[in-house]
């Protein structure tokens, strides 16, 4: 499960603030069009944790630039308040070239792990994880962005504009 | 919304109109009657019309009940129910009719005409006594509306039937480029079910918009800008977005294959649709944010994430919640509701004490006296934030004693106070999770007296700042005489960042969110009126390792 709450308030000092499935409290504070983010500055991206799933967090860095054949270093912090362990694929475009797990967390503890990449063509790339804890599992998902060409996603359907106005994506019936 | 007994009498009357027809027309030729005088028949009249009719169905996977994963040996066809149906040629709309329960529709149509059908991924009543507007998009398409397309056909001269499938896509290992026709659907479905359970306790229900976002494409990475439109929306939730009065609502649901699908793990989607209820419904405060069924949370995330799942279950008809992912959506994981938590780590903190003694008190009382609380006392008349305690209050305000007895004795086996005195504050409760500071659970404040506040952070997992001790909660009760515009202060030491929220009436009067490290306090002016007033204080700063409890105080002038 995951809740997000977004509070915009119209007032000369915008506070707008975000629970975030992250786990992450993201404020931020506008005056004008100045936007200042208010975060924890160690470098980590949280990835969102699952309803019912490990409830093991994750948290990552990647370190350097993403190229093509160059050796890529993750950081991943991981917490549990049980034992846990992670298990790492790599997805299109993406090669792990160190262990791929399962990595182990000790309950209350948390552990830094480095993961080692190697991309291996130009576009966002995905390195999946899969947490485990008492027998539960979440699935999540590190975007990697090599280059500038843009992510795989296509449209699923026949995006067609209808003469209202509306968008609609066809798919054809079975 | 063309309701199901407008459909059946239109064709009724059609059926009939034919009937007249066909007896009238007196294409037999033949008289009974000798002695009448020859008369030419006239000739018979062309239908203008006819009617096509058929079922809409989707294709359902169910989860494994062993391990959660898909199980796409086991997909069966479904009714799509409440859906709209139309009749096209090209982009014009040549008729538009809505599916019953079993997922029939009649459309009349020209005859002689091209047409085909469309399903349209929505839920709409707006004239029925409760009304809805649901609707299935793709967010990476910038929100445009799943439609599933027959092949174009001839109306023909004579009434047909032509139903149409929405596929899963699935050929065995994969699924085809553009064939999962049924996801948005088979989501429709688990919200249409949350629709029929609520609209049965309360006949005139009006559900606000909601507008669902699925997409092939919506993946577990989380976009750190918070762009939806990439897919990469890390996880399936609810989101409410409030600006000045507007609200909006929406849900995000996972969809990308072999990382991880949502749109048939029903579980989610009805937890997620809980949420939504929550905030259309009822009193949600929840933190949000990350969780597990092991961590001991703050009481508002608690009991929003236990009601998510313990509604999940309810309007699905089962205890069981299941859960897939992965490679070809073969991992998962289930469990069930009717397994109790009986560790020690039990109460008003821990989501399974709420989910599973929730869907207790449904199973033997029903769910009329479980939404007439979370619709009724918690969401209109308390001044306490939604938590377990604001719930089982507004329970027992119903007066109902088969109720309130169920209620006691299931939620003091899992240690939350329910004896004499037990209100929507927590009072008299004595479970402070191993800690007590933890308890009271919401501090009493006098007007101009710094109040001491203590954080524990022995629960934080990671960064998260939701979890119990994590978040401190105060009340004061304002006279007449001392209404008007207060100033709430937070003193705290070097290297610390309090932020504060004030409530009244369950309702957001001033945020206090700034940046304030580096300085020692932090303070808004709120105007506040006569009665109770809330304040949730906590500290912005984590540190990894958990650090020993800081102090710091809270004040109103």
């Amino acid at each position: 499960m995951d809740t997000l709450k977004l509070v915009i308030v119209p007032l000369a000092v915008m506070l707008t603030s975000m629970a975030s499935a992250s786990g992450i409290q993201q404020t931020f504070e506008a005056k004008g069009a100045a936007v200042k983010s208010k975060t924890e500055g160690r470098g980590f991206t949280s990835t969102p944790v699952k309803k019912g799933g490990s409830g093991v967090e994750v948290a990552y860095r990647i370190d350097g630039t993403p190229e093509v054949g160059r050796a890529l270093t993750i950081l991943l912090s991981v917490s549990s308040s049980s034992d846990a362990q992670l298990t790492l694929r790599g997805g299109e475009g993406i090669v792990l070239t160190g262990a791929v797990g399962p990595l182990q967390t000790l309950a209350g503890q948390t552990t830094l792990h480095q993961v080692s990449v190697m991309p291996t063509a130009q576009g966002r790339f995905y390195l999946h994880i899969v947490s485990s804890a008492n027998g539960r599992d979440t699935a999540s998902a590190i975007a990697i962005q090599v280059g500038k060409a843009a992510g795989q996603n296509k449209p699923s359907g026949d995006v067609q504009v209808m003469p209202n106005g509306e968008r609609v994506i066809s798919v054809p019936a079975r | 919304m063309q309701s199901s007994a407008a459909m059946h009498l239109k064709l009724a009357v059609l059926v009939c109109a034919l009937i007249v027809q066909g007896c009238g027309g007196g294409g037999s030729g033949v008289s009974t009657v000798a002695t009448a005088p020859s008369v030419p028949n006239p000739a018979p009249v062309a239908p203008s019309t006819v009617l096509v009719s058929g079922a809409a169905t989707y294709a359902f996977v169910p989860n494994k009940a062993s391990n959660g994963a898909l199980d796409f040996a086991a997909a069966v066809d479904k009714p799509v129910r409440g859906a709209t149906v139309q009749a096209m040629s090209g982009s014009t709309v040549l008729a538009t009719a809505v599916t019953n329960e079993q997922g029939s529709y009649a459309l009349t149509l020209p005859v002689n005409t091209s047409y085909f059908l469309r399903l349209r991924a929505e839920l709409i009543n707006t004239s029925g006594a409760a009304k809805w507007n649901v609707s299935v998009k793709d967010n990476t398409t910038g929100g445009a509306l799943w439609v599933v397309d027959s092949a174009v056909a001839s109306s023909g001269n004579t009434n047909s039937s032509r139903s149409i499938a929405a596929g899963s896509g699935w050929n065995g290992s994969r699924y085809a480029a553009n064939g999962r026709a049924a996801g948005p659907f088979a989501i429709l479905d688990t919200i249409f079910s949350g629709i029929k359970l609520v609209s049965s306790v309360q006949p005139t229900a009006t559900f606000p918009l909601l507008d669902v976002f699925w997409s092939p494409g919506n993946n577990t990475a989380r976009s750190t800008s918070n762009d939806y439109s990439t897919g990469e929306i890390g996880v399936t939730f609810f989101l409410e977005t409030i600006q000045g009065s507007s609200v909006s609502r929406v849900i995000y649901v996972l969809g990308k294959e072999d990382d991880d699908t949502d749109e048939y793990d029903s579980s989610v989607v009805g937890h997620e649709f809980g949420h939504y209820l929550q905030s259309a419904f009822s009193n949600d405060h929840s933190t949000g944010g990350s969780h597990g069924s092991l961590s001991k949370l703050d009481m508002t995330l608690a009991f929003s994430e236990g009601w998510g799942t313990a509604w999940s279950s309810m309007m699905r008809g089962t205890p069981i919640y299941s859960d897939s992912f992965g490679v070809a959506q073969a991992s998962g994981f289930a469990f069930s509701l009717l397994t109790t938590p009986t560790d020690k780590a039990r109460g008003w903190y821990r989501e399974d004490s709420i989910d599973s003694g929730l869907y207790a008190l449904y199973s033997g009382q029903g769910f009329l006296p479980i939404w007439t609380a979370f619709s009724g006392p918690m969401a209109s008349s308390q001044n306490a934030l939604g938590s377990i305690f604001s719930f089982a209050d507004a329970v027992r305000s119903a007066g109902n004693a088969a109720v309130t007895s169920a209620l006691d004795r299931i939620f003091a086996a899992q240690n939350i106070f329910t004896g004499v005195g037990a209100d929507q504050w927590g009072t008299g409760e004595t479970n402070d999770g191993g800690n007590s500071g933890n308890l009271p659970i919401y501090t009493k404040l006098t007007l101009n007296t710094p109040m001491p506040v203590c954080f524990i952070n022995e629960n934080q997992v990671g960064s998260s700042k939701n979890k119990l001790g994590m978040l401190k909660y105060f009340r004061i009760g304002l006279t007449p005489g001392q209404a008007g515009v207060r100033t709430i202060t937070a003193n705290f030491g070097v290297g610390r960042d309090l932020d504060f929220t004030v409530y009244q009436g369950r309702k957001v009067v001033v945020e206090a969110l700034a940046d304030s490290l580096g300085t020692t306090s932090e303070s808004a002016n709120a105007s506040l009126n006569a009665g109770e007033v809330v304040i949730r204080v906590n500290d912005f700063i984590t540190t990894s390792p958990p650090v020993a409890p800081n102090c710091a105080t809270i004040t109103i002038r």
